[in-house]
Protein backbone atom coordinates (compact mmCIF):
# COMPACT_ATOMS: atom_id res chain seq x y z
CA UNK A 1 0.00 0.00 0.00
CA UNK A 2 2.83 2.35 0.86
CA UNK A 3 4.58 1.66 -2.44
CA UNK A 4 1.32 2.43 -4.19
CA UNK A 5 1.07 5.75 -2.32
CA UNK A 6 4.61 6.75 -3.29
CA UNK A 7 3.88 5.74 -6.88
CA UNK A 8 0.75 7.91 -6.91
CA UNK A 9 2.74 10.84 -5.50
CA UNK A 10 5.25 10.41 -8.30
CA UNK A 11 2.43 10.35 -10.85
CA UNK A 12 1.09 13.55 -9.30
CA UNK A 13 4.47 15.22 -9.58
CA UNK A 14 4.88 14.08 -13.18
CA UNK A 15 1.41 15.44 -13.96
CA UNK A 16 2.57 18.82 -12.64
CA UNK A 17 5.30 19.01 -15.23
CA UNK A 18 3.39 17.32 -18.04
CA UNK A 19 1.79 19.81 -20.42
CA UNK A 20 -1.10 17.58 -21.46
CA UNK A 21 -2.49 17.44 -17.91
CA UNK A 22 -1.14 20.75 -16.82
CA UNK A 23 -3.68 22.98 -15.20
CA UNK A 24 -3.65 26.40 -13.63
CA UNK A 25 -2.34 26.52 -10.07
CA UNK A 26 -3.35 29.09 -7.44
CA UNK A 27 0.26 30.14 -7.20
CA UNK A 28 0.67 30.80 -10.93
CA UNK A 29 -2.73 32.53 -10.92
CA UNK A 30 -1.50 35.03 -8.32
CA UNK A 31 1.69 35.61 -10.33
CA UNK A 32 -0.30 36.08 -13.55
CA UNK A 33 -2.76 38.48 -11.95
CA UNK A 34 0.12 40.52 -10.61
CA UNK A 35 1.59 40.68 -14.12
CA UNK A 36 -1.75 41.80 -15.54
CA UNK A 37 -2.21 44.46 -12.84
CA UNK A 38 1.28 45.75 -13.56
CA UNK A 39 0.41 45.99 -17.28
CA UNK A 40 3.07 43.55 -18.54
CA UNK A 41 3.15 42.75 -22.25
CA UNK A 42 0.78 40.03 -23.42
CA UNK A 43 -1.67 40.68 -20.60
CA UNK A 44 -5.09 42.30 -20.83
CA UNK A 45 -7.86 43.38 -18.51
CA UNK A 46 -11.52 43.46 -19.51
CA UNK A 47 -14.20 45.19 -17.52
CA UNK A 48 -17.96 44.91 -17.64
CA UNK A 49 -21.01 44.12 -15.49
CA UNK A 50 -18.94 45.06 -12.40
CA UNK A 51 -16.52 42.28 -13.22
CA UNK A 52 -12.87 42.35 -14.10
CA UNK A 53 -11.43 39.61 -16.29
CA UNK A 54 -7.64 39.43 -16.20
CA UNK A 55 -5.87 37.58 -19.02
CA UNK A 56 -2.20 36.61 -19.18
CA UNK A 57 -0.06 34.16 -21.16
CA UNK A 58 0.66 30.91 -19.37
CA UNK A 59 2.70 28.01 -20.74
CA UNK A 60 1.84 28.61 -24.38
CA UNK A 61 -1.82 29.19 -23.59
CA UNK A 62 -3.84 31.99 -22.06
CA UNK A 63 -5.07 31.96 -18.49
CA UNK A 64 -7.79 34.15 -17.06
CA UNK A 65 -9.25 35.09 -13.70
CA UNK A 66 -12.64 36.62 -13.02
CA UNK A 67 -12.86 39.04 -10.13
CA UNK A 68 -15.98 39.87 -8.20
CA UNK A 69 -19.58 40.62 -7.84
CA UNK A 70 -22.35 39.53 -10.21
CA UNK A 71 -22.57 35.77 -10.06
CA UNK A 72 -24.70 35.10 -13.12
CA UNK A 73 -22.26 36.44 -15.66
CA UNK A 74 -19.37 34.62 -14.04
CA UNK A 75 -21.30 31.37 -14.10
CA UNK A 76 -22.19 31.82 -17.77
CA UNK A 77 -18.63 32.57 -18.65
CA UNK A 78 -17.19 29.60 -16.79
CA UNK A 79 -19.86 27.24 -18.08
CA UNK A 80 -18.98 28.17 -21.64
CA UNK A 81 -15.27 27.65 -21.04
CA UNK A 82 -15.89 24.28 -19.43
CA UNK A 83 -17.25 23.20 -22.79
CA UNK A 84 -20.75 22.53 -21.56
CA UNK A 85 -21.62 25.13 -24.15
CA UNK A 86 -20.22 24.84 -27.63
CA UNK A 87 -19.03 28.38 -28.28
CA UNK A 88 -15.76 28.87 -26.47
CA UNK A 89 -12.76 26.79 -27.47
CA UNK A 90 -10.06 29.43 -27.59
CA UNK A 91 -9.22 32.68 -25.88
CA UNK A 92 -10.20 34.60 -29.01
CA UNK A 93 -13.70 33.07 -28.73
CA UNK A 94 -13.92 34.15 -25.11
CA UNK A 95 -12.82 37.70 -25.93
CA UNK A 96 -15.33 37.84 -28.77
CA UNK A 97 -18.07 36.68 -26.40
CA UNK A 98 -17.07 39.22 -23.77
CA UNK A 99 -16.98 42.09 -26.26
CA UNK A 100 -20.40 41.20 -27.58
CA UNK A 101 -21.73 41.09 -24.01
CA UNK A 102 -20.71 44.54 -22.88
CA UNK A 103 -17.15 43.97 -21.72
CA UNK A 104 -14.41 46.34 -22.87
CA UNK A 105 -10.65 46.34 -22.53
CA UNK A 106 -9.37 48.75 -19.90
CA UNK A 107 -6.01 50.08 -18.83
CA UNK A 108 -4.53 48.39 -15.71
CA UNK A 109 -4.34 51.84 -14.13
CA UNK A 110 -8.12 52.04 -14.11
CA UNK A 111 -8.42 49.02 -11.80
CA UNK A 112 -9.87 49.89 -8.38
CA UNK A 113 -7.27 50.77 -5.78
CA UNK A 114 -8.55 47.95 -3.55
CA UNK A 115 -7.51 45.40 -6.18
CA UNK A 116 -4.19 46.93 -7.26
CA UNK A 117 -3.09 47.64 -3.70
CA UNK A 118 -3.65 44.00 -2.75
CA UNK A 119 -2.14 42.56 -5.95
CA UNK A 120 0.96 44.73 -5.95
CA UNK A 121 1.56 44.63 -2.19
CA UNK A 122 4.63 43.13 -0.52
CA UNK A 123 2.64 40.26 0.99
CA UNK A 124 1.33 39.30 -2.45
CA UNK A 125 4.88 39.56 -3.82
CA UNK A 126 5.95 37.07 -1.16
CA UNK A 127 3.13 34.72 -2.15
CA UNK A 128 3.92 35.08 -5.85
CA UNK A 129 7.55 34.27 -5.17
CA UNK A 130 6.56 31.16 -3.24
CA UNK A 131 7.90 32.38 0.08
CA UNK A 132 7.10 30.15 3.03
CA UNK A 133 7.88 32.89 5.53
CA UNK A 134 4.91 35.15 5.03
CA UNK A 135 4.62 38.39 6.90
CA UNK A 136 1.91 38.06 9.55
CA UNK A 137 0.89 41.37 11.08
CA UNK A 138 -0.41 40.99 14.63
CA UNK A 139 -2.44 43.86 16.00
CA UNK A 140 -2.82 44.09 19.78
CA UNK A 141 -4.45 46.79 21.88
CA UNK A 142 -2.00 49.03 23.66
CA UNK A 143 -0.94 47.55 27.01
CA UNK A 144 -2.39 44.12 26.26
CA UNK A 145 0.89 42.37 26.92
CA UNK A 146 1.18 43.94 30.38
CA UNK A 147 -2.34 42.85 31.36
CA UNK A 148 -2.36 40.08 33.95
CA UNK A 149 -5.63 38.11 33.82
CA UNK A 150 -4.85 36.22 37.05
CA UNK A 151 -3.69 38.85 39.56
CA UNK A 152 -4.56 36.83 42.67
CA UNK A 153 -2.98 33.54 41.71
CA UNK A 154 0.13 32.91 43.70
CA UNK A 155 2.82 30.70 42.38
CA UNK A 156 3.68 27.94 44.83
CA UNK A 157 7.30 26.98 44.98
CA UNK B 1 -8.26 5.12 16.36
CA UNK B 2 -7.31 3.25 13.20
CA UNK B 3 -10.98 2.56 12.64
CA UNK B 4 -11.73 6.28 12.84
CA UNK B 5 -9.01 7.08 10.32
CA UNK B 6 -10.26 4.35 8.05
CA UNK B 7 -13.77 5.78 8.25
CA UNK B 8 -13.05 9.47 7.75
CA UNK B 9 -9.85 9.61 5.70
CA UNK B 10 -9.41 8.50 2.13
CA UNK B 11 -6.17 6.71 1.32
CA UNK B 12 -3.47 8.85 -0.24
CA UNK B 13 -3.46 7.14 -3.63
CA UNK B 14 -7.18 7.77 -3.97
CA UNK B 15 -6.94 11.47 -3.07
CA UNK B 16 -4.03 12.00 -5.46
CA UNK B 17 -5.93 10.19 -8.22
CA UNK B 18 -8.96 12.47 -7.73
CA UNK B 19 -6.71 15.51 -7.68
CA UNK B 20 -4.97 14.50 -10.95
CA UNK B 21 -8.36 13.94 -12.63
CA UNK B 22 -9.81 17.25 -11.39
CA UNK B 23 -6.77 19.16 -12.61
CA UNK B 24 -7.86 18.51 -16.19
CA UNK B 25 -10.78 20.89 -15.92
CA UNK B 26 -10.36 23.98 -18.09
CA UNK B 27 -12.12 26.47 -15.85
CA UNK B 28 -12.76 26.45 -12.14
CA UNK B 29 -15.59 28.26 -10.40
CA UNK B 30 -15.84 28.95 -6.67
CA UNK B 31 -16.96 25.42 -5.85
CA UNK B 32 -14.11 23.90 -7.82
CA UNK B 33 -11.64 26.21 -6.12
CA UNK B 34 -12.95 25.14 -2.72
CA UNK B 35 -12.85 21.49 -3.78
CA UNK B 36 -9.25 21.82 -4.90
CA UNK B 37 -8.28 23.48 -1.61
CA UNK B 38 -9.98 20.66 0.30
CA UNK B 39 -8.20 18.04 -1.78
CA UNK B 40 -4.85 19.68 -1.10
CA UNK B 41 -5.68 19.58 2.61
CA UNK B 42 -6.63 15.91 2.37
CA UNK B 43 -3.40 15.08 0.55
CA UNK B 44 -1.47 16.94 3.26
CA UNK B 45 -3.05 14.90 6.04
CA UNK B 46 -2.77 11.62 4.14
CA UNK B 47 0.97 11.95 3.51
CA UNK B 48 2.94 9.04 4.99
CA UNK B 49 5.77 9.47 7.49
CA UNK B 50 8.94 9.40 5.37
CA UNK B 51 11.52 6.73 6.10
CA UNK B 52 14.25 6.98 3.51
CA UNK B 53 16.08 10.06 2.26
CA UNK B 54 14.29 10.01 -1.09
CA UNK B 55 10.86 9.82 0.56
CA UNK B 56 11.73 12.68 2.89
CA UNK B 57 12.81 14.84 -0.04
CA UNK B 58 9.68 13.96 -2.02
CA UNK B 59 7.34 14.70 0.87
CA UNK B 60 9.10 17.97 1.70
CA UNK B 61 8.57 19.10 -1.89
CA UNK B 62 4.89 18.16 -1.71
CA UNK B 63 4.37 19.97 1.59
CA UNK B 64 6.10 23.08 0.21
CA UNK B 65 3.83 22.94 -2.84
CA UNK B 66 0.69 22.54 -0.73
CA UNK B 67 1.65 25.42 1.58
CA UNK B 68 2.38 27.65 -1.39
CA UNK B 69 -0.95 26.78 -2.98
CA UNK B 70 -2.87 27.41 0.25
CA UNK B 71 -1.25 30.82 0.72
CA UNK B 72 -2.13 31.75 -2.85
CA UNK B 73 -5.69 30.43 -2.39
CA UNK B 74 -6.20 32.70 0.63
CA UNK B 75 -5.09 35.69 -1.40
CA UNK B 76 -7.38 34.80 -4.27
CA UNK B 77 -10.27 34.67 -1.79
CA UNK B 78 -9.25 38.02 -0.36
CA UNK B 79 -9.31 39.53 -3.85
CA UNK B 80 -12.78 38.16 -4.56
CA UNK B 81 -11.72 35.90 -7.43
CA UNK B 82 -14.83 34.01 -8.58
CA UNK B 83 -13.20 31.79 -11.17
CA UNK B 84 -10.03 30.96 -13.02
CA UNK B 85 -9.33 29.09 -16.22
CA UNK B 86 -7.05 28.43 -19.12
CA UNK B 87 -7.66 28.37 -22.88
CA UNK B 88 -5.49 27.86 -25.96
CA UNK B 89 -4.56 30.95 -27.99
Amino acid sequence: MKRLSILMLLIGLVSLSCASVYSLDFYSTVAGMRAAAAGRSGTAIYEGHNLFVMIWPHRGQYAFAVINQQGDVVDDLLRMVNANGVNVYRMSDLIRWMESNGFKQVDPKSLPVSITSVLLSQVMAAVANGSRALITPLILPAGALEYNPYPYVEVQQ
Amino acid sequence: MKMLFALFYLPLWMVVAVWVILRRKKALDENDLAMRAMLLNDIYYALPVPKGRFERMLIQKIIAYIEREKAAMLDLQRLGVRGIGMLPK
